[in-house]
């Protein structure tokens, strides 16, 4: 037993030291230019416009949650499209409902106005 | 176990669970098809309690004949009498708040179809969470069963604390789950296996360091439960959620999720704990740990009770308190040398259960019956029994047998809790139960003073809600229910020694049924 604790402790210890030690290296020996551009979110790419923190419109809020619940949903049925054939007519069955319950979710978005763009 | 869809498919389906979700896709469908939502209550009400009826069917059909424990879903779930007894428990926490949400969702104006959908969905992940049979399965039925509830804590739109009670259970549970994940993680790691059965054969083989990481992960798991049942010390959340929430969504809460998370904690002490660690049947940390925990749910629970003015806030501590005793139960279990005894203390919880379901069940009922516009919590009981006796009646029974008064069903439960954990030779942790339990007698029997001996507040007028019979016909079964396990227990005891039997005693692994499915082709 202290063998490997005794491993996972040195191995810790080395993982700070290396870790700990490349920041300091690099911050006490790199060259630091500081300036509007170095400091900018983005430094390399297009100019920021205005602040991030501001209010924005709830339909993007609800667009992307939807899109999120349906990309994981999909997520779950491609494990069953890879392996159907083992499962066959009582997998189908399965999915079947799994899948109805997804249509019924969608249908419930659509009338409760959520894809609505306006 | 269901020959018609046996032949059909060749395949074994868990149905219970099915015919809820299909459920709960009709609900939804018939609130989204409504023209007006007041017509289209009673044909979502019924189409809800249709799916809870054909469910608990299905549990009668598989308890049953010729009935081995059996896995199905290549062994994510396990079929035997202690999950269908379980299942048979949240099936009742169900149709308990299908009944009492039928008048109380006018105040929360919000369709009967979406709660009820949330109610169903929430209860088809608990049946899957008492049933399953493997880490991940248990994860993820936690998981179906935490979100819904999550939904339904907050289900009440124009509520600040509704808001903050969803709020509040929601980043609780999270970070419960992040501890069960993790813990089941340290669990796998060590055991290479995700089933139950395996955990306990894999840790016997390894050696003392392996043991105590899956320890740890084992400690992680139980914390996780423990923030799922609200006991001391992962009590915090409880209070502030039960009193914010819907009342009948805490009444589902109270009752449902306690069964499904004792359910599944109890079967993962039992399968999962090395019994073979070192020819111990338990480990004295673990040990220590629910000792502690149930001790100190006990006494802080009915403590913090005694002080509170909210009768709903009060069932909320009380419901801590009643994990407390529950603990017990399983630190009995462990306590005994013989599996025969570990059964016993099984059933002990699988009555108690029952009992307690019935009790706070039908106090939140009451609740919701009394709740108004101007005081939604339902809390001015004062002269009750003046108002309406009956229903003063009903209140009673509910609060003498949360106290373990007899000829209730919660004095059986109670006696059988105590006197396993005495036989187990857990003295002190029964003598601390006791006596905090003659603590928690003073705040049910003041709940009974208050309806009977005090004059109506001026001004508080007969509920509106006097021609609820759903919440009438809630009432009443709990009451009679109530009364009857407290004066024949002796078929629903049967019953649950026989769902306990079959989980405690030392088994043949458990075949698993799904010829149909071939194996999975070896990659190399």
């Amino acid at each position: 037993m202290t063998d490997r604790v005794l491993n996972l402790v040195i191995f810790a210890g080395v993982l700070c030291v290396v870790a700990g030690g490349a920041a300091a290296v690099g911050s006490l020996f790199g060259p630091a230019r500081r300036g509007k551009t170095k400091e900018s979110p983005y430094e390399c790419g297009s100019p920021i416009l205005n602040e991030t923190r501001k209010k924005f419109d709830v339909r993007f809020f609800m667009l992307a949650m939807i899109f999120i619940l349906f990309d994981i949903e999909t997520v779950l049925l491609i494990p069953y499209a890879v392996q159907y054939e083992r499962f066959g007519v009582a997998g189908l069955v399965i999915a079947g409902i799994f899948f109805l319950g997804l249509v019924e979710s969608l249908i419930y978005a659509w009338k409760k106005g959520a894809l609505d763009w306006k | 176990m269901y020959p018609l869809l046996e032949t059909l498919f060749g395949f074994d389906v868990f149905m219970p669970v099915v015919w809820l979700f299909l459920a709960a896709v009709v609900c939804v469908s018939i609130e989204l098809g409504a023209k007006d939502r007041a017509g289209a209550k009673l044909p979502i009400f019924y189409a809800a309690l249709g799916g809870v009826l054909l469910a608990f069917v299905s549990l009668f059909n598989t308890w049953g004949g010729a009935f081995e424990p059996h896995l199905i879903l290549n062994g994510g779930v396990m079929i035997d009498r202690f999950g269908l007894f379980l299942c048979a428990g949240v099936l009742i926490g169900t149709a308990l708040c299908c009944f009492t949400s039928l008048g109380a969702i006018d105040r929360l104006r919000i369709g009967l179809g979406d709660f009820l959908g949330l109610v169903l969905v929430a209860a088809s992940g608990m049946l899957l969470l008492v049933t399953s049979y493997d880490l991940i399965m248990i994860f993820l039925s936690v998981e179906l069963m935490s979100l819904a509830i999550y939904v339904l804590a907050g289900i009440n739109r124009s509520s600040g604390r509704s808001a903050e009670a969803a709020m509040k259970y929601f980043v609780m549970g999270a970070f419960a789950s992040g501890f069960l994940v993790l813990g089941m993680a340290l669990i796998y790691g060590v055991t290479q296996t995700i089933s139950l059965a395996e955990i306990g054969d894999a840790l016997a083989a390894k050696d003392n360091a392996y043991r105590n990481v899956a320890m740890l992960g084992i400690g992680m798991v139980v914390i996780g439960f423990a923030f799922k049942v609200g006991a001391v010390p992962f009590h915090q959340w409880v209070p502030d959620v039960y009193t914010g929430a819907p009342t009948p969504v805490t009444g589902f809460m109270a009752v449902a999720v306690k069964f499904a998370a004792f359910g599944a904690l109890g079967r993962f002490v039992v399968e999962a704990f090395p019994d073979t660690l070192g020819g111990e049947k338990f480990s004295p940390f673990g040990m220590g740990m629910f000792w502690a925990i149930a001790a100190l749910s006990m006494v802080i629970g009915n403590w913090l009770a005694v002080t509170q003015e909210n009768v709903k806030r009060m069932l909320a501590y009380s419901s801590i308190a009643h994990s407390g005793y529950l603990l017990m139960g399983i630190v009995a279990m462990q306590a005994y040398p013989d599996s025969l005894g570990s059964s016993d203390a099984m059933s002990a919880i699988l009555f108690y259960l029952l009992v307690y379901a019935f009790g706070t069940g039908g106090a939140f009922a009451l609740l919701t019956w009394t709740a108004t516009d101007s005081n939604e919590d339902g809390g001015d009981l004062r002269g009750l029994a003046k108002r309406s006796p009956g229903m003063a009646l009903a209140m009673s029974i509910f609060m003498l047998s949360l106290a373990g008064i007899p000829l209730t069903g919660g004095f059986i439960g109670k006696y059988m809790l105590f006197s396993s954990a005495i036989e187990a030779g857990e003295i002190w942790l029964a003598v601390i139960g006791i006596l905090a339990s003659i603590v928690g007698a003073f705040y049910y029997l003041r709940v009974i003073v208050l309806m009977y001996m005090k004059d109506p507040t001026p001004g508080e007028a007969e509920a509106k809600n006097a021609d609820d019979w759903g919440v009438r016909f809630a009432l009443l079964t709990a009451s009679i229910a109530t009364v009857v396990l407290g004066l024949m227990p002796n078929p629903f005891v049967a019953r649950a020694e026989n769902a306990s039997v079959t989980i405690s005693a030392p088994q043949q692994p458990a075949p698993v049924l799904n010829a149909a499915i071939p194996a999975a082709p070896s990659r190399s």
